[in-house]
């Protein structure tokens, strides 16, 4: 039972880790958690969808555009919402991140309205057993490309130019700009990088659910998985998800699914009072 | 100025103002948390959802009192502030805007799933409430917001000029130097917090005792977003900020009305655009005389 239970939030554990990641990559390098991350997600679902249903692209075309598109938006945010306020306080920086995912949100809502649309199926939903633990193709596929998404995150990361700048800028800002980084550009990278893992998490996330302007809540989940992993260590968003998602369905089988999300909520405060770094994260400690 | 509800003629334009007064005070609770202290909350409509329920409980199951359904309300999301604080308030500030965006989901939840006592989606009735033994009429609920309309205004304007409003400064400045000067941080973080989440929970049991009607729709996440942009578009830390906020962002979708699917962009676009390019709010610019109006007539 506990093994079925393991395999079946391996898909939602997934895309919550890849929603978790964009948290904390923005806040490494520009310290501002991003409220509009779940908004991003919903973008790329949507665009996805338009690409895919409306415009008859391929699949892997589609994917591939939406994550592209949603790296512009995602830079854009950083351009509106983050840099004219850069020196301002952290809240301001925040409250600018809520707005604009308000923004999305509606202007999402007034396009496309609130119709509740669903992403045609690439992969079958019909169960495959293995071993006595029934999975689906379509979970499967999602686990694959999120795989593939984190070493492609890891590749850029640790072998590229662009992921050390981002590493340096994460470290200590004025050190990276004495060695010649532009933070601001890396910043830019940084966000269009985080949307872009946003529309992963959107468009995988998408045959599971149905696709409203509001899915975005979702990127709540990516959120509490962040914090549960730290919110500074890049592994830890990862592990945080696939954590997130089993607690999530060990409530949901054994407590109530009712109050799923609000029992995790309370393990959430907990986890804080006992280890408020988390599982893999280290203390924020500010320096004078 | 807080008696004009009693000067209009139609029972609409009276209910939006009293509407006006019980935005003022939930967001005059926001600005008291975040403006004067710094700590952001994206999810106080949490607390708002704790007033109203136990007001509409109170009147509903034990006395039809109103004093008494509002002070359960307020007692109840003090409380709720108090527990969520604790854990969260000896971190790194982010860390409350994290656990009050979940609380205010939370919350929400609760309302919407704990359908034996909530009435769920579809939401409560809340029995016409008494004052002092008599059927509490309109006229009489709308003084009666009217005086804790202004009684949070006074609670404000105190503590914002005594030493605990400068505590509650020196740690929005800087945490750091705040404590190395002897501010006991921890202490009066938790101070304003509670404050602020019982302003918000009176301004939810007046809400629920006013309208006579509860449902989770009122209490979601951008309701939260709203009173904060209350504080931003009015003035974040000067009493008549959010006092100013509340009136305009609470007439703009009135006069909108028409226009209704765009109310949430707006909202955005308003909190977007204050700070961006007005981040001291409107109170910057016409604030000084309203303070100093409030200052003389204390409640």
């Amino acid at each position: 039972m506990i093994g079925q239970i393991a395999v079946n939030s391996l898909a939602l554990g997934s895309i919550y880790a890849l929603t978790a990641l964009g948290f904390v990559i923005i806040f490494r390098a520009s310290d501002v958690v991003n409220f509009a991350q779940g908004e991003m997600m919903m973008l790329g679902a949507m665009v996805g969808l338009l690409l895919y249903r409306d415009v008859h692209l391929s699949y892997a075309v589609a994917f591939v555009l939406s994550i592209v598109l949603c790296m512009v938006g995602g830079a854009l945010v950083e351009r509106i919402a983050f840099r004219p306020l850069m020196n301002a306080p952290h809240f301001t920086i925040l409250l600018s991140t809520v707005a604009i995912g308000q923004i999305i949100r509606s202007g999402v809502r007034i396009l496309f309205g609130q119709e509740v649309s669903s992403f045609p199926g690439v992969w079958s939903a019909e169960p495959i057993s293995f071993m006595g633990l029934r999975t689906t193709a379509l979970n499967l596929g999602i686990v694959a490309l999120t795989i593939m998404t984190l070493l492609v995150f890891i590749l850029v990361f640790s072998w590229t130019r662009i992921g050390w700048a981002m590493k340096a800028t994460a470290q200590n800002k004025r050190g990276a700009a004495i060695v010649g980084i532009s933070v601001s550009r890396t910043n830019s990278q940084v966000w269009a990088m985080a949307g872009g893992l946003a529309a992963v998490a959107g468009i995988l996330l998408a045959p599971l659910i149905i696709i409203t302007p509001d899915m975005g809540v979702i990127g709540n989940k990516g959120f509490i998985a962040a914090i549960l992993g730290g919110f500074t260590s890049l592994p830890g968003a990862v592990l945080g998800g696939f954590v997130l998602a089993l607690a999530e369905n060990l409530i949901g089988v054994y407590l109530s699914s009712a109050f799923k999300d609000v029992i995790v909520f309370v393990l959430l405060i907990l986890v804080l009072l006992v280890r408020p770094a988390g599982l893999l994260g280290r203390q924020i400690v500010k320096r004078v | 100025m807080t008696l004009c509800p009693l000067l209009l003629g139609s029972d609409y334009l009276r209910f939006v103002a009293v509407l006006i007064l019980i935005n003022a005070i939930a967001a005059t609770g926001v600005n008291l948390s975040m403006g004067y202290c710094g700590l952001v909350s994206v999810g106080h409509a949490g607390f708002l959802v704790i007033g109203a329920y136990v007001a509409a409980f109170f009147v509903n199951h034990i006395s039809t009192s109103a004093v008494l359904a509002i002070a359960g309300g307020a007692v109840a999301a003090g409380a709720a502030g108090i527990v969520i604080g604790l854990p969260t308030l000896r971190l790194n500030p982010l860390y409350i805007a994290m656990v009050t965006f979940g609380f205010g989901q939370a919350a929400n939840l609760v309302a919407v799933n704990w359908i034996e006592v909530t009435g769920g989606p579809n939401g409560l009735a809340v029995n016409p409430p008494t004052i002092l033994g008599f059927e509490a009429s309109n006229t009489t609920l709308y003084l009666a917001t009217a005086a804790l309309f202004l009684a949070s205004s006074w609670v404000a304007s105190c503590s914002g000029q005594s030493r605990l409003g400068r505590a509650f400064l020196a740690i929005k400045e800087s945490e750091i130097a705040a404590r190395s000067m002897g501010i006991a941080v921890e202490r009066y973080k938790m101070i304003a917090f509670a404050i602020s989440s019982i302003m918000v929970g009176i301004a939810g049991g007046l809400y629920a005792l006013v309208s006579g009607y509860v449902n989770p729709d009122a209490f979601v996440f951008q309701v939260s977003v709203l009173l904060v942009t209350m504080c931003v578009a009015g003035g974040l830390g000067r009493l008549s900020g959010p006092i100013i906020g509340a009136a305009i962002l609470t007439i703009l979708p009135e006069l909108l009305r028409p226009f209704a699917e765009y109310k949430e962009l707006l909202s955005g676009i308003i909190l977007l655009g204050f700070l961006v390019l007005m981040p001291r709010g409107l109170a910057s610019l016409v604030g000084g005389w309203i303070d100093a109006l409030i200052k003389q007539r204390p409640a």
